[in-house]
């Protein structure tokens, strides 16, 4: 992302003021190098001392005799002169040593200014940066308390959202319901159960089993696969497989020890279970669930089953599991997952029987409107990665363009080949 | 018996996970033969169940070289006990079991710790320091360009900046170590969904965190009550885990003292390691808790049961979160204790009948009140620890995880080498050795 260009503009400008910064630094750094004065006039303190040595005259003449007498004259004659010229030499010298010692005093303070002038320049920077930091943690403050209140405010809004989308889904169903009762009652409609019965038998095709064998798999594989599933009915016995098929899974629930039972349409299909010693129904499913007792079941599961359902009885059986389960019983259905492209044309749309395919999120809401809580959807069969568009090589390409290439491949990817499966996991 | 390489801290790592490890590594042993590879100095292991090898992880690259592992397992949380774990993630790529959605702020740490990095951050202004830093703060970049294109420099420089931590839960930064896996495996529905939204086609698995009871003694109870001079009709709320800003213990304290303005046998009882003693003792004190508040710094796990039952409502708070499946949350509710939770997204597995939810928009305000309704209320803490403690058995039972675990090592060993895509320069080389 381009940076802002008022951030541009100030980072531009702090360049130019850090230039004239330094430039005035430099500045003062070379008028702080004042040369002390024995630098410049290295004569001078021999001078100074000469001066304090020479001020004074000499005193009368100190002989014997008669030219004591004649010296003696001549020195009381300009005695006077003399001690004035003394006076005025004294006096002159004194100044002289006083101003030196002043003016060597006063340099020295210069020199001590200057340099605690330098260094305030200095330091100017390091407090400007202190406080910019200060400033900088002040506004990140209260940045981050204005984003943390919008964030926990955001969540708990989503977190009603969520209520709220549960309740509406559980009127409008709720409504529904009535309408049909309503309408039933009017035109003495017959029950629900007959549409149900209908629809399961849709399944009851001679060559079922042997379509199963060849699309869903070999036995052996399709108990690999469904043994991912065994841990999730874990204490929840007994459990109900909901169009058992060849009995697979019931197979799996016997071999751990959890009592089950399986009910099935196809006739051919009991006959395989029967023969396996598995306790199976032959009949409608939601006829099935209608005939437990309410809290019966600790465990409703179906694996590609629901999609052979149109809406209204897959609605019916989804109310019947509800009511059956007991409280903490979990319902497990697989099917087919139909957002993915692959797996709607070349898993949903082989199978004839196929009646109505199911988005996850619709799943999700028909389980959610029925009552079921702690919903989720679990992707399964992910589709081998070598047969997904493959990432373009980096090499000899722009990095932004393999970039975007290659999350385009990405987002294709996800859209064709998701996984080919789901499985929707609720409570009671 | 197919032979895992599980790299994890374990104990005494200062963090959960280690226990956690431990609690797997007794799950698995008995279906696989396990390596252990940690960073730990000096670790326990007495801890580490028999019969599963414990090897510091640069031991890894010869045992894997001499005889290769059906798989490796990685352990990844958001401290960093956890850094070690990066580099054979990349080398071998395995099922990686995340702890933490958002990484963003250990991962950076990673970088921005670097004595160039820091010298850089003390000196933003300072060419000298930039060009020394280049390298590192780069590798940094790309990692947060490749999740969140487009934005890398600019989300380095204010994470560089700034004294807040938010950003980084904004900005979580897992992409890299679930492209570079086999798997993921989370403990909540939330993460799951977090991941498959953000890298499409990851084979993301949910595994249910184990969280077997724990016995008390009612001997060891009754010797805490005195310890702790607790009076028969006192009523206190317990905080439970390491405390950091993050557990709002500040909150929850706020709320017990507005409680106890109403109802005076209210106190608090903080128990897990404080990092700044000082700082909270005074904090107590102005709330005018100092005499009521019961802190007690780390326990003995041996000793956790008996104070968890001290407590007679649990306020579990949280914010910001790294959407984790907490186990400190999940171990009170074990226990049965009436708990008040934050109403956050992760945590929506929990039955609504299990736990009182409190708004996160008004955490204080609802906490207090609910406090107040639980120390009125007998019947409804026996009502909400009996719930609790059947979702946590339902739910968290040792034998799931076991299952959940086993199945998703087998699709990870059954998934194939994941391909580099697009990965930055420094993350696509340590794939290649």
């Amino acid at each position: 992302m381009d940076e802002h260009p008022d951030l541009a503009a100030l980072r531009a400008r702090l360049d130019e003021e850090e230039r004239a910064y330094a430039s005035l630094l430099a500045a003062l750094d070379g008028l702080a190098s004042l040369p002390v004065p024995a630098e410049r006039l290295p004569e001078l303190p021999d001078k100074v001392a000469q001066l304090n040595r020479v001020w004074e005259l000499p005193g009368p003449p100190d002989e014997r005799g008669i030219s004591r007498i004649v010296h003696h004259k001549r020195w009381e004659l300009f005695a006077p002169v003399f001690q004035r010229q003394t006076e005025f030499n004294s006096t002159l010298v004194q100044i002289l040593n006083g101003y030196l010692e002043q003016s060597a005093a006063l340099h020295a303070r210069l020199a001590q200014v200057t340099s605690t002038l330098v260094q305030y320049l200095q330091h100017v920077l390091p407090v400007m940066d202190a406080r910019d930091r200060v400033s900088s943690a002040l506004a990140t403050t209260r940045a981050e308390l204005v984003l943390e209140a919008f964030d926990r405010r955001q969540e708990s809004l989503g977190r009603r959202l969520e209520g709220l989308l549960a309740l509406r889904d559980r009127v409008e169903v709720l409504s529904e319901e009535m309408s049909a009762i309503r309408s039933t009652l009017a035109a003495d409609a017959p029950p629900p159960a007959a549409a149900a019965g209908a629809a399961a038998r849709a399944a009851e095709d001679a060559h079922y089993v042997a379509f199963e064998n060849r699309f869903r798999g070999e036995r052996a594989d399709l108990r690999e696969r469904l043994a991912d599933y065994l841990a999730l009915f874990d204490g929840l016995a007994p459990v109900a497989d909901l169009g058992c098929g060849r009995g697979e899974f019931l197979e799996l629930l016997r071999e751990k020890g959890i009592a089950s039972r399986g009910v099935e349409g196809n006739a051919q299909a009991v006959a395989v279970c029967r023969d396996r010693g598995l306790d199976v129904v032959e009949g409608d499913l939601v006829d099935f669930l209608r005939a437990q007792p309410a809290g019966s079941l600790g465990g409703v599961f179906a694996a590609q089953v629901v999609e052979h359902l149109p809406p209204a009885v897959l609605q019916a059986m989804l109310a019947e599991a509800h009511r059956a389960l007991r409280p903490g019983g979990r319902v497990v259905l697989e099917t087919v997952n139909t957002r993915s492209v692959i797996g709607f044309l070349e898993v949903y749309l082989r199978d004839l029987t196929h009646r109505t395919p199911l988005h996850p999120d619709t799943l999700s809401f028909l389980a959610a409107a029925q009552g079921f809580t702690e919903v989720r959807v679990e992707m399964r069969s992910p589709v081998d990665p070598a047969g997904q568009l493959q990432p373009v090589p980096t090499d000899g390409l722009p990095p932004r363009a393999a970039a975007v290439l290659n999350e385009n491949a990405a987002r294709l990817n996800a859209l064709l080949y998701g996984p080919q499966e789901y499985v929707l996991i609720a409570r009671r | 018996m197919k032979r895992l390489a599980f790299f994890s801290p374990i104990p005494p790592a200062a963090t959960g996970i280690a226990d956690y490890a431990v609690d797997v590594l007794s799950l698995l042993a008995p279906r696989y033969a396990i390596d252990v590879f940690h960073d730990e100095a000096a670790p326990e292991r007495e801890r580490v169940p028999a019969g599963v090898g414990v090897f510091r992880h640069p031991e890894f690259a010869a045992r894997q070289a001499a005889h290769p592992y059906d798989l490796a397992v990685y352990q990844m949380g958001n401290g960093p006990a956890h850094d070690f774990v990066y580099e054979p993630l990349v080398r071998v790529p395995g099922l990686l079991v995340l702890h933490d959605l958002v990484l963003h702020h250990a991962r950076g740490r990673m970088f921005l710790e670097a004595p160039e990095a820091r010298a850089y951050a003390r000196d933003p202004g300072s060419a000298a320091a930039r060009a020394a830093a280049a390298d590192v703060i780069d590798r940094y970049q790309a990692e947060v360009a490749h999740s969140y294109p487009g934005q890398g420099r600019r989300l380095v420089e204010a994470h560089l900046a700034t004294v807040g931590d938010l950003l980084p839960y904004a900005y979580p930064l897992f992409r890299l170590p679930v492209e570079a896996s086999r798997a993921v495996a989370v403990h909540n529905a939330f993460m799951a969904e977090a991941i498959a939204s953000e890298v499409p086609g990851a084979e993301v698995v949910r595994v249910p965190m184990p969280m077997p009871p724990l016995p008390v003694e009612a001997a060891a109870v009754e010797a805490l009550r005195k310890r702790y001079a607790i009076a028969e009709d006192d009523f206190v709320v317990g905080t439970f885990g390491l405390v950091t800003r993050e557990k709002r213990v500040d909150t929850v304290a706020r709320a017990v003292a507005r409680a106890a303005s109403l109802h005076p046998g209210v106190r608090l009882l903080v128990v897990g390691p404080v990092a700044d003693r000082g700082a909270l003792d005074a904090r107590l004190a102005s709330l005018g808790l100092a005499s009521g508040a019961i802190v007690t710094g780390r326990v003995p796990f041996p000793e956790l049961a008996a104070h968890i039952e001290l407590a007679d409502a649990v306020a579990h708070l949280r914010y910001p979160t790294a959407r984790e499946t907490s186990a400190a949350l999940l171990r009170v509710l074990a226990q049965g204790r009436p708990t008040i939770m934050g109403d956050l997204e992760h945590l929506a597995d929990v039955p609504h009948d299990a736990v009182i939810r409190a708004d996160v928009a008004d955490e204080e305000g609802e906490t207090t009140r609910a406090i107040l309704k639980l120390a009125a209320s007998p019947a409804l803490r026996a009502r909400l620890g009996a719930a609790a403690r059947t979702f946590v058995e339902r739910a968290h039972a040792p034998a799931l995880t076991a299952e959940a675990y086993a199945s998703a090592i087998e699709r990870a060993i059954a998934r194939p080498r994941p391909t580099a895509r697009g990965w930055p320069a420094h993350w696509a080389a340590l794939a290649r050795t």
